[in-house]
């Protein structure tokens, strides 16, 4: 049987192909291995204008989303200390005569004179470091670079006369 | 790597860039080879063969990409590619519940002869792979047992057992197709 096998199973003669087959199976599976190729081309760049796509879609619709609304707080403004409001001589004159701290008194009529003296009015302005000088006893006699020149005089003028 | 894995690695890659040469140059080296393959296959049935060669390399070309030279010759992957096709067209062949012989047979074969080719294609055809590749290696490439162990990672002794039982199955195979 195996000699039977041997002959049924031998390798075949088999003529060249012709010159003509074998241009056309060049020609056959040349234009096949072109248009694998550039089909492979168009998947690639399909694919890439799908992940551009997809990117700009999610780009989009990321923006559409409503932002989150973040709870803001208002910072806490820093209070400012309320400047002290600005009295006129007169005022400061008056709160003076008010007080019953005598060292908050010498120091208001100090303040109501360097305004009257500042408005040129040397009477008031005069009166008033008088009273200071008064109430505010020994502790305020001593001649400070922050007097002014009228209050710096009469603490000259008391200390000569004493 | 082996040097023939490279060299076919490098006209691979090449025709799959675009070289016409390359593709030229494994088409020459190798149609030959496919053309026996596919008559071997065929029982010695020539009608069929040039349109069966065509349709083989074609798949060749389609899916030369799928070659991988460090996996086995580029002629081995030609000739699974040549058994699929020949398998299918006798299976197409089959299917049709009248097979006429083809329309003009070969100055050399008689309806006798065809007939006995096609039962021979067909009793190849319904073998198991690893046993068609033993008996293509046996009769057709007509390697020796020690080189066909070599090749396939075995002892003398188990390819021996084994060629027996592909010839057992194909012996009745044919019988099959005989009857």
């Amino acid at each position: 049987m195996n000699d039977e096998l041997d002959d049924i199973l031998k390798p075949r003669e088999v003529p060249t192909a012709s010159a003509e087959h074998q241009a056309q199976l060049l020609a056959g599976t040349m234009t096949q291995l072109k248009r694998t190729r550039r089909l492979r081309q168009v998947k690639m760049v399909a694919l890439w204008v799908a992940v551009f796509l997809i990117g700009v879609s999610l780009g989009w619709l990321g923006l559409q989303r409503e932002p989150k609304q973040l709870a803001i707080q208002p910072a806490p403004q820093a209070t400012a200390p309320e400047a002290p409001p600005l009295l006129t001589a007169a005022q400061l004159e008056l709160q003076a005569e008010k007080s019953d701290d005598p060292v908050q008194t010498a120091q208001l009529y100090r303040q109501a004179g360097d305004r009257f003296l500042e408005a040129q009015d040397m009477r008031s302005a005069l009166r008033c470091y008088r009273i200071h000088l008064n109430e505010g006893g020994p502790d305020v006699r001593a001649v400070l670079a922050s007097d002014s020149w009228l209050l710096m005089n009469l603490k000259t003028t008391n200390v000569t006369r004493r | 790597m082996s040097e023939r894995a490279w060299h076919e690695q490098g006209l691979r890659d090449a025709a799959l860039a675009g070289d016409a040469r390359a593709w030229r140059l494994l088409v020459e080296q190798h149609q030959d080879a496919v053309r026996r393959y596919l008559a071997w296959r065929l029982g010695g049935c020539l009608s069929t063969l040039d349109d069966l060669a065509q349709e083989s390399w074609l798949i060749a070309a389609r899916s030369l990409r799928r070659f991988a030279p460090d996996r086995g010759a580029f002629q081995h992957w030609l000739f699974g590619i040549a058994a699929n096709v020949c398998r299918n067209h006798l299976r197409s062949r089959r299917r049709s519940k009248q097979q006429p012989l083809p329309e003009h047979l070969e100055p050399s074969e008689t309806p006798v002869q065809h007939e006995q080719a096609e039962r021979v294609a067909q009793a190849l055809a319904e073998l198991p792979e690893h046993y068609e590749r033993l008996l293509r290696a046996k009769y057709f490439e007509e390697a020796s047992v020690e080189c066909i162990a070599q090749t396939e990672g075995q002892t003398i002794k188990a390819i021996e057992s084994m060629l027996t039982r592909a010839r057992a199955a194909f012996r009745e195979s044919y019988q099959r197709e005989t009857s």
